[in-house]
């Protein structure tokens, strides 16, 4: 199983310096979700994982070896990243946007082979794309769009698939949809998911593995019950909230305090 | 992960496949029509020259009259016409699609104008000729884009910002052209025109030989890169992930485009509009999904060819091809600008 991993990692852009000195391991198999603030620098992470940035200071490895030492396809088959607004061309279809999903696994001399075909088609099954194969991207709605981009990432068949903000700009029956589509491809797969989420409770509800980012740095990280604290959440967010166990999925669910609307009793 | 029925891979092979039949198709009826379009310019002109007259003009046996006519006029022409209209074509298409905006094409931005500005310059005041003038527009032309990107970069390149500065460079090229010419110790309207929209008048087969040259390195190279450039409409993140060498590549793309462009434009000058018309009309007529460089390069030979013929033949009065191109390019300039006024910058 592919080990992703982060070794006193610095990273910002510019003059602006946000990551510092960050180390992080990737749990091999599992998924996690990175949580934090407006600019705490979870994306930037992502983006220094998936090799989109160059760090300052630090490296990344993949399998104890370093990012920067892989070919650009070579990375592309074993590291895949939906970026939080990828841009779908007019008129491309479903089929065809995830057939680019194979383009690191074609070279020069290989071309296109029905064992791609069989990719892409795993692809659309996976994500329950098959019957709107045909489709326009734009005659879709947000849910399916962003089910044909994981579809494309999927054909590309990596080991690792790294995803920034999947759930934003989606209606929260749509949000639903996506993550338990991604858990299904990590239960069926094997791939390891890493993912910047806004929702807190989503993120407990669904990751195996909670990252909580703060100025940079992870402030904590572990179980969803380990990590989804009303500590956490205090020092992570500046929140007061209250943290009690999802009467759905057992885990932690944070409710936030704020000055109005509050029952007396839980005011005080 | 259970297997995906077989089914499926087969139905998704049979869509890609039909996509690609599709796209073949009308890449090969545009190629038809280019051929219609050559027999027409070489056979009907001022007079007209039996076909049999052409083919043996084309196969190299002697015809009085018809030797000259087509052989030394029509033939020249035409095949400075569609060498020149590909390399536009090509050359602007694949600006469009790596910088996913119709308006960031060459001959907008200034780049054609810098070509053609280091061509008159040193055809009209340093007295050159041949190779060195081309080779002077491909670097004018490199450096006019890098003066482009370095000049919109503000925390990387829009596409918005690079397109106004590059309208702005144009507009300051136009003017050094001018005065080229003004300078110069004595130039004729015609060789204005050329510098000014471009033109194909007097052409000679010597001259298409850069042309053809030029269109046989870069023209294969952007063929050998059409994969990134396609994966380059997804964004760069994207592109990126799907292991496309984001700099490289887009290094090799601008040069190779710069090259297709200023080398064609040292010879026929800037033929107005065609790298901006072209692959919008072949997007058209392949269809969206994806970029259109082969359909592109037959557009703008197409163009050329018959704007050229109608600026000879169709109109009262004789105009070189660039007035023609101009004519057609610039309504469709008004639209897209006011529509990109409307969307708030994005195309």
């Amino acid at each position: 199983m592919t080990i992703l991993s982060a070794a006193a990692l610095q990273a910002g852009y510019g003059d602006r310096t946000i990551l510092r000195g960050l180390d992080f391991t990737v749990p091999p198999g599992r998924i996690t979700a990175i949580v934090g603030a407006n600019a705490c620098g979870k994306s930037t992470l992502l983006r220094c994982l998936a090799r989109l940035l160059r760090p300052e200071a630090g490296e990344v490895q993949l399998d104890g070896r370093a990012l920067n030492r892989f070919g650009a396809r070579d990375l592309a088959r074993r590291l895949g990243l939906l970026p939080q607004s990828p841009i779908a061309p007019d008129g491309i279809t479903v089929a065809d946007l995830v057939s680019h999903g194979r383009h690191p696994h074609q070279g020069l001399l290989s071309r296109w082979s029905p064992e791609d075909d069989r990719a892409v088609a795993r692809a659309l099954e996976a994500t329950g794309m098959a019957d709107l194969a045909e489709r326009d991207i734009d005659a879709l709605s947000g849910g399916q769009r962003q089910r044909a981009w994981i579809a494309m990432a999927l054909a590309q068949e990596t080991g690792i698939l790294l995803l920034d903000e999947p759930t934003t700009f989606l209606d929260i029956s749509h949000q639903v949809e996506v993550l338990d589509l991604l858990v299904d491809l990590n239960r069926s797969r094997g791939t390891t998911i890493v993912m910047v989420l806004h929702d807190l409770n989503l993120a407990a509800r669904y990751a195996d593995h909670l990252v909580a980012m703060l100025d940079g740095r992870i402030s904590a990280s572990g179980s969803p019950e380990a990590v989804l604290t009303e500590a956490m959440v205090e020092e992570v967010f500046g929140l007061k909230s209250l943290v009690i166990p999802d009467p759905t999925s057992g885990k932690p669910m944070m409710l936030p305090l704020g000055r109005h609307g509050m029952r007396r009793e839980v005011a005080e | 992960m259970h297997a995906a029925p077989d089914s499926l891979a087969t139905r998704v092979a049979v869509l890609r496949r039909r996509r690609a039949r599709g796209r073949t198709r009308a890449a090969g009826g545009m190629l038809l029509l280019l051929l219609a379009g050559l027999a027409l310019t070489l056979s009907l002109g001022q007079s007209f020259t039996p076909p049999g007259d052409v083919l043996r003009v084309l196969a190299g046996v002697e015809v009085p009259g018809a030797s000259f006519t087509v052989g030394a006029l029509r033939l020249p022409r035409a095949v400075l016409s569609i060498l020149a209209g590909m390399s536009f074509g090509l050359g602007g298409v694949v600006f469009q699609t790596m910088f996913r905006n119709p308006l960031a094409s060459p001959d907008i931005i200034g780049i054609s104008a810098g070509a053609s500005a280091a061509a008159v310059f040193a055809i009209v005041l340093l007295g050159w000729s041949g190779t060195t003038v081309s080779v002077l527009a491909v670097a004018a032309g490199l450096g006019v884009a890098a003066a482009i990107y370095l000049l919109s970069w503000r925390n990387g390149v829009a596409g918005a910002r690079l397109i106004l500065v590059g309208i702005g460079i144009a507009a300051m090229l136009e003017s050094v052209i001018a005065y080229v010419l003004l300078r110069a110790p004595a130039w004729s309207l015609q060789d204005a025109l050329r510098w000014l929209t471009g033109s194909v008048n007097g052409a000679t087969l010597e001259q298409a030989l850069p042309v053809l040259l030029s269109l046989a390195l870069f023209g294969g190279l952007l063929l050998a890169l059409r994969g990134s450039a396609e994966l380059m409409r997804l964004g760069d993140d994207t592109a990126a992930a799907l292991g496309v060498p984001l700099a490289r590549d887009r290094a090799l793309i601008v040069l190779a485009a710069v090259g297709l462009i200023a080398v064609a434009t040292a010879v026929t000058g800037p033929i107005a509009f065609v790298a901006f018309l072209s692959g919008p009309i072949a997007l058209r007529i392949t269809g969206p999904g994806r970029a259109p460089l082969v359909p592109a390069a037959l557009t703008g030979a197409l163009l050329v060819l018959v704007a050229d013929y109608a600026g000879q033949h169709l109109l009262p009065g004789r105009y070189p091809v660039g007035i023609v191109t101009g004519a057609l390019g610039a309504p469709y300039l008004i639209y897209l600008i006011i529509r990109t006024n409307r969307t708030g910058g994005r195309p």
